[in-house]
Order: structure tokens, then C-alpha cells, then sequence
């Protein structure tokens, strides 16, 4: 049942309050300390952005914690691949299937298409969806195949529409793709389904997402969490492993959290046409780029004109069969990182935006600080080293004339480990109660068995630890050039891997293990006793390349999945839409011969 | 023959449409709606500080007197 509107209320005043005293409980520690001697700048900013980097990771906690309760409480469904949970119920509204691409592989986004078509045939509701894919394509060799592999998807899907439609300028990168397709056809349809190119949705899926518009006519937009599959690679295994057995909780957490006030992730999501595009036009941001000008980040934006218009947006993790892709390697992923860091750090201006809900502002910060907490962490690790030298270097005795005064430096470890256990507590108890919950909702035996779950978890957390400083490095160096104005530019991502070369990997992790190198160093000379306690922060980038090199390899990947580890419910039962897609590009039937036809018309 | 539709047009102009032609179209009929681009103010440290002088200056203002109005209302044509 729902929960009415002052109990979600009085719920988000809960969470406020926990978020600020459980940061009250651990910056008063730390204040504690610095207040023994005499609190100086140094310790006051150290304090200050420990305070804030605490609210930042007490929040995520507190989401984690609410999403555990309401999956064991069963107020939030577990997620499942398994279909037919809900009979889906044929309606009369027209929704457009839409598939904006940019230079992507054309059979890998028509298999999925043909897939999903496939999936929506057997739920029955085919009839209700017309597919369009939308190209900015600028890559001859791409538009050539696209347009083979969308004459091939047609002549196979004869009981649906299918439609092409390439712009020939690309203005405002995807959302202005979307735009054209809504002023060109969008009184056409009731609702619209974005889709990713990697998206996959199951006809059941979108079916019940139809079906849900269709039941609540104040809601214009419905997010449907998607899980991600089909990884080959370590690093693109183990993202889908995470997503699976820790996702579900924070998904669930955010999504009784934010209510009607929820979010939109810019695909596997349904919209209802007409208010979107009453209230979605993008606004230009003043300024230039990279912090104004076109609207990067689409998404976040076209949620918060909605709730500013007094439309409802919901997220619906309870709705499965939502899927995508992960990037498949760290190159890939810090690469996605670097569009994404630009998109959420140009909304701190709407944060300052008139007429916006709280909660859009909220997510807008929440957004920004994902990638701005990475050169915070930075700036705080500094200042502890600043602070620890300061107090390493002060002498046991001064002197007021002839009079010895004694100044000996007191230890304290043991405020600091408390602090520090306090830290890791926040980032760790989500996912072990992510698993408690997992195993409670859910046969082990989808995981590969318990062993080889928590094995997963426990490699899963030894790598994140290694790769946790360097997404700080990198996402500081992303920060510090948006901050100083240097713009990225509209990229394809990457949608599978052979691999990368270890020179490749060498070149783009050398600052990070230069950067470990030196700074190992420093506090080995002058810090020595605090040298231990920083080697699990310096190793990660020391190995960098290495780490970047071997979890990229799909070999290493299989052998894994071999030995059961990283194992998800996709693999361990088989997802029917997956194996689809895999089977069609294994055969590259259809749409293989479909882009010959079209190289064939471009050489005649 | 990329590298000459690459000189002087541009990229995908008139070769996409002549990949197209074909007996069945491959968009629906255009149905042309407007989506106009959304307007947002935003908050500067000059607006903000205007916002509050105005709410000092409201509520430093006597409330508003509010007295109750009398309308008598004949009753003649009630029945006696």
C-alpha cells in the first residue's frame, strides 16, 4: 500500500534527523580531539570538510538502511528475472518505444531491439508499441549499417511499426534528439519508453509500466531501476555483481525515500508524452560551457520540471526485468565518469533555481557530490597528513624565559580509530546487511550458494578497496579541469572488450601510481609511523595499470564465472532476453546481411 | 567514396536519404506540436538579500486590522 503523504513526511524528517546526528556523533569526535590543543585553522577546515564528507556517507547509509528494512518487511519486492509475476493488461495507450544512438554498433542495438520485440509479442502487447530509432549518427560506416540492420528489423517485425529517422544536425546530443522526436511525433503517442543503447527491457517489463501509467494519471514518469548483465570482463562482472546483490537495497531505500519526489536516470524508463513535452524543453544555463550552456545531464533536470509542473515521478524497483549494460573496463568506466562528472557538477547552478521542490535540489546535490566528494576526500587525507606532522613535530618542552614548559604530544589513536571504525561502518554495514537480506529473500543458489556469494563479496570489497583511491585521483583530476573550464566532448561508450593492452593501461594510470609512489614516499620519510596505516589507500594506484590490465580481460572474466564467483541470477537461471540478444548476435543473421545490403546501396 | 561525401557536405546530408528511398516510409507523417524551451530564474546572493530586506520590511509593517462586518439581512419575508 502506499504510504500517505505525511507518513512519507514524517519519514524524511527521520532520515534528516538520523543523517545530522549520526555526522553530529563523529564530527564531535573529531572536534574532541582537536579541542585537547588549541584548534587551529588547519583543524577547523579538516573538520569542516570531514563533517560534510560524513553527512555524505551517513546519507547512503541511512538510504542502505531504509531499503534493507523495507525488503525485509517485503514493502519492497526483491528483485527477480522471473516473469509473469503480474498479469499484464492490455491498454489502449499508444507508447513509442525509443531508441536514441550515436554512432553505436547497429547489431548489437537492433538484436536488442529484435529481442525486446520478441519479449513484447509473447507478453502479448506487441500491438501497443511502435519502435523508433533515432540516429545522430556522423559515422558514414554507422548510418549505413544502421539503416541495414533497421530495413532487416523491419521486414522481421511485420505486426509492429518500426521507424528510422536520422537528424542531420545533432543539437543538444541525446535530449535534443528526444526533443525533435517529440515535436516531429509526439502527439502521436501517450507515453514513451526511453531506452539506452544497451537497455534491455523484457515485455513484461514494459508492459506493467504501461500498465502503471495507465492506473495513475498524476504520475508522468516511472523509473524503472535497471540491474546490469551480460558482463565478460572482471571489472564488467563485477559491477553486475554489486548491482545485483547490493543494488536492490538502495534502489528500494531511495525509492520509499523520495516518494513521489523520485528521479529519472535518462533510460528504461516510461514518460507520459504530453508533459513532458509541456515542461521538458531544456532551458539554456547562463554562462559558458562547461558549467553553462546546453544541459548535460539531461535527465535530472527533465524530473525536477516535472515535479516543478506538480507531476508525480516515481522510481518502481519492484518492476523487474530492466536491464543494461556495464562499461567493461575501468578505462571505459572512468571515461563514462568524466561526461557523467560534468553533467552533475553543472547542476549545483539549478540547485539555485527558482521554483524547484526541495527534493529536485536535493537530488541535484546528491548528484554533484558523487564525483565533488572525491577531491574533498583528497583535500581531507591531506590535511590528516598535515595534521599528523604537526603533531609529530611538536616538541615535548617549551620555554616561557628561564620556565620549562612541558608540551608532551598525546596519542590519539584510539579517538581516531574509533572515527576511522565509524567511517567503515558506513560504508560497509549496507552491503553486509545488503546480503543478510539477499539470503533471507532469496535462494543462495542463485548466487552460485552461499560460500561463493560471500566469496564474491569479500573480492568484490578487497577490489573496491584498491579501486576506491583511484576513482578519488581520477575524479579530482575530472573536477579540477570542469572547475577550470576545460569541456568534454559528446562520446559513443563502449559496449564490449577484447581487453586492453597493458601499455595502454600503463599510459592512462601513470599519474595515479606516480602520484602513490611519491606520496608513499613522503610518509614513509617523514610519517613514519603512520606509513601502515596508509598502504591500502597508496596500493590501489600504485597497481593501477595492472589492476586496469588484468580486470579488463573477459578470459579472466570467464574463468571466474567458471569457479562460480561473481555469479548473478542472469547466469545461474539464464535470462531469457539476454540469451535472445546473444543468440542473434552469435548468428549475425539478419542484420549482418541487412548492413551489407546497405554498404551494397552506398557502393552502387 | 566516403572521403568525397565527406568533402563537401555534409556528413549524412543527401546519401542518407538515398539510403532511405524505399517503398515503405520510414517515419510516420510528421505531426508537428511545439515543446518550448523551459525558463528558470535562479537565486543570486543580490536577489536573496532583496527577498529578505522586503520580508523584514513586510513584517515590520502593522499586521492588518480585521474587523468583523455587520450586514443585516431583512427578514420580513420569513414566515411568521
Amino acid at each position: 500500500m502506499p504510504m500517505s503523504r505525511d507518513d512519507a513526511k514524517v519519514q524524511r524528517w527521520l532520515f534528516l534527523g538520523l543523517v545530522l546526528s549520526t555526522t553530529a556523533a563523529a564530527s564531535t569526535r573529531l572536534l574532541d580531539v582537536f579541542r585537547f590543543d588549541q584548534i587551529s585553522v588547519l583543524d577547523g577546515t579538516l573538520l569542516a570538510v570531514f563533517a560534510v564528507l560524513f553527512a555524505w556517507i551517513a546519507t547512503s547509509f541511512w538510504i542502505a538502511c531504509l531499503g534493507a528494512h523495507s525488503l525485509w518487511r517485503g514493502t519492497g519486492q526483491s528483485r527477480t528475472i522471473a516473469d509473469g509475476v503480474l498479469p499484464v493488461i492490455a491498454s489502449r495507450s499508444r507508447t513509442a518505444l525509443v531508441m536514441p544512438i550515436y554512432n553505436e554498433d547497429a547489431q548489437h542495438v537492433c538484436a536488442r531491439l529484435q529481442a525486446m520485440l520478441d519479449s513484447l509479442r509473447q507478453a502479448g502487447v506487441i500491438a501497443q508499441f511502435d519502435v523508433f530509432m533515432l540516429s545522430d549518427s556522423n559515422e558514414p560506416r554507422c548510418w549505413a549499417a544502421e539503416v541495414g540492420a533497421w530495413r532487416a528489423l523491419r521486414a522481421s517485425n511485420k505486426d509492429t511499426h518500426i521507424y528510422y529517422r536520422k537528424r542531420e544536425r545533432n543539437t543538444g546530443h541525446k535530449s535534443g534528439n528526444i526533443a525533435a522526436f517529440c515535436r516531429d511525433w509526439g502527439t502521436l503517442y501517450d507515453y514513451m519508453v526511453i531506452l539506452d543503447a544497451d537497455s534491455l527491457m523484457t515485455g513484461q517489463a514494459l508492459g506493467r509500466l504501461v500498465n502503471t501509467m495507465d492506473a495513475n494519471p498524476r504520475v508522468a514518469l516511472v523509473q524503472a531501476p535497471p540491474l546490469l548483465v551480460g558482463g565478460d570482463s572482471v571489472f564488467a562482472r563485477m559491477q553486475q555483481f554489486a548491482s545485483w546483490v547490493y543494488g536492490p537495497v538502495y534502489v528500494a531505500g531511495l525509492a520509499r525515500l523520495t516518494g513521489e519526489d523520485g528521479n529519472y536516470w535518462g533510460h528504461n524508463a516510461i514518460i507520459r508524452v504530453k508533459p513532458f513535452m509541456e515542461n521538458c524543453g531544456l532551458p539554456l544555463l547562463p554562462g559558458r560551457p562547461p558549467l553553462g550552456g546546453e544541459i548535460l545531464s539531461h535527465d535530472f533536470v527533465e524530473a525536477a520540471l516535472l515535479r516543478r509542473a506538480g507531476w508525480e515521478v516515481r522510481m518502481a524497483p519492484e518492476i523487474a526485468g530492466s536491464f543494461e549494460a556495464s562499461p567493461p573496463t575501468l578505462i571505459d568506466y572512468l571515461k563514462r565518469d568524466r561526461r557523467w562528472c560534468q553533467g552533475n557538477i553543472q547542476h549545483v547552478k539549478l540547485i539555485f533555481a527558482q521554483g524547484l521542490r526541495t527534493s529536485s535540489r536535493l537530488h541535484f546535490a546528491l548528484g554533484a557530490m558523487s564525483y565533488l566528494a572525491s577531491p574533498l576526500w583528497l583535500i581531507a587525507v591531506v590535511l590528516f597528513c598535515a595534521h599528523a606532522l604537526r603533531v609529530e613535530n611538536a616538541t615535548a618542552v617549551t620555554y616561557e624565559g628561564r620556565y620549562p614548559i612541558l608540551n608532551w604530544p598525546l596519542s590519539h589513536s584510539v579517538a581516531f580509530i574509533s572515527i576511522a571504525v565509524a567511517t567503515l561502518a558506513m560504508l560497509f554495514v549496507p552491503k553486509a546487511l545488503s546480503i543478510v537480506v539477499l539470503l533471507r529473500n532469496e535462494p543462495a543458489a542463485r548466487y552460485g550458494g552461499t560460500t561463493r556469494l560471500v566469496g564474491g563479496c569479500l573480492i568484490e570489497n578487497a577490489l573496491s578497496v584498491l579501486l576506491a583511491p583511484v576513482f578519488m585521483l581520477s575524479h579530482s583530476w575530472f573536477v579540477a579541469n570542469i572547475l577550470t573550464g576545460r569541456t568534454t566532448r559528446w562520446a559513443t561508450q563502449p559496449r564490449g572488450s577484447a581487453g586492453i593492452g597493458l601499455r595502454r593501461a600503463v599510459t592512462a594510470f601513470a599519474p595515479h601510481s606516480l602520484a602513490a609512489l611519491i606520496v608513499g614516499f613522503g610518509i614513509w620519510r617523514w610519517l613514519p609511523g603512520e606509513f601502515w596505516w596508509c598502504v591500502p589507500f597508496l596500493l590501489g594506484p600504485a597497481v593501477a595499470a595492472a589492476l586496469a590490465w588484468l580486470t579488463s580481460k573477459p578470459s579472466l572474466g570467464h574463468a571466474m564465472r567458471r569457479h562460480g564467483l561473481f555469479l548473478v541470477p542472469s547466469e545461474t537461471e539464464g535470462l531469457a532476453i539476454l540469451e535472445r540478444v546473444e543468440l542473434l548476435l552469435r548468428g549475425r543473421g539478419a542484420e549482418a546481411g541487412a548492413a551489407q545490403v546497405g554498404h551494397k546501396v552506398l557502393a552502387a | 567514396m566516403f572521403s568525397k561525401m565527406f568533402n563537401d557536405r555534409l556528413p549524412g546530408e543527401a546519401d542518407y536519404r538515398e539510403l532511405m528511398s524505399g517503398s515503405e516510409p520510414a517515419t510516420p507523417p510528421l505531426q508537428p506540436a511545439p515543446m518550448p524551451r523551459q525558463n528558470l530564474a535562479f537565486w543570486t546572493p543580490q536577489l536573496v538579500l532583496r527577498n529578505f530586506a522586503h520580508t523584514l520590511r513586510e513584517l515590520r509593517r502593522p499586521a492588518p486590522v480585521v474587523q468583523a462586518a455587520t450586514i443585516s439581512v431583512p427578514n420580513a419575508d420569513e414566515p411568521r
